[in-house]
């Protein structure tokens, strides 16, 4: 597999199951995303400069083509990294839902008796 | 249910916004909210945002209707959180229903609550109960 086909597959399975994902997690991502690549950013600027510092066509450390070279594997890494976050965010408990669960109608005992998820159960299937 | 959230709701903070510590809140506040004090300065900020804001205007709520969510925030603060994590999961579950069954379900509740405890068991333990 090469480095276009690897971030291909990596763009579609962080793709996959996104309609699934809630409106609060899809904020929390964006704002990790707009961060990941206003870094990434910075770096290329950094790079850049270091670049035209010498002279354009690289330096004894970064040869001609080192961006190039670089780009997969470092979008590879992003997408690894925002992957890493979008799973430990889709697996996080999501503590926006207290406020919910705290003003339901329904007591918090209604959601911990087994019984009274069977007595619905028994509801659903009349 | 939806009138309380809009009470406890308003524009969302931004992400800088200042969440208030439990040192902060206002005597009144703490009174209403004494149940989440062990757990409030590790509550998500706009939650905290919003309790404090709905915990100012609690007093404009019937007092039978304070007492509930007094009661559900002492409940809550003694759960485990595997216990919190069950509660979520099923709460989130209850919303998937249609809205009709979601409607029915305080009724529901209030039914199966009457039941002979005997009969609750029953239901709690179907595999078991069956000969």
């Amino acid at each position: 597999m090469n480095e276009n086909e690897l971030g291909t597959r990596l763009a579609r399975s962080l793709e996959a199951g996104l309609d699934q994902i809630e409106p609060s997690v899809l904020r929390r991502l964006a704002v990790i995303r707009e961060t990941a690549v206003g870094r990434m950013r910075a770096a290329e600027t950094v790079g850049s400069l270091l670049v035209a510092g010498a002279g354009g066509r690289g330096s004894m450390f970064r040869p001609p083509g080192f961006r190039r070279r670089m780009l997969w594997p470092a979008l590879a890494l992003v997408a690894g990294l925002v992957g890493i976050w979008y799973w430990q965010l889709a697996t996080a408990p999501a503590e926006g839902e207290e406020l919910e669960i705290l003003f339901d109608e329904l007591p918090l005992d209604a959601y911990m008796d087994k019984g009274f998820d069977q007595w619905l159960h028994s509801f659903s299937q009349r | 249910m939806i009138v309380l959230l809009a009470l406890a709701s308003g524009p969302l903070p931004a992400a800088d916004a200042p969440a208030p510590t439990w040192s902060q809140l206002s005597p009144q506040q703490k009174a209403f909210l004494a149940p989440l004090e062990t757990d409030w300065d590790a509550m998500a900020p706009d939650q905290r945002v919003r309790l404090a804001k709905f915990s100012e205007k609690s007093s404009s709520l019937p007092k039978e209707e304070q007492d509930r969510i007094r009661a559900q925030m002492q409940r809550w603060a003694g759960l485990s959180p595997r216990q919190r994590s069950e509660v979520r999961a099923h709460w989130k579950k209850a919303q998937k229903l249609p809205p009709d069954q979601r409607r029915e379900l305080p009724q529901r509740w209030l039914e199966y609550d009457q039941l002979p405890q005997e009969k609750k068991q029953q239901l709690r333990e179907p595999a078991a109960a069956k000969p």
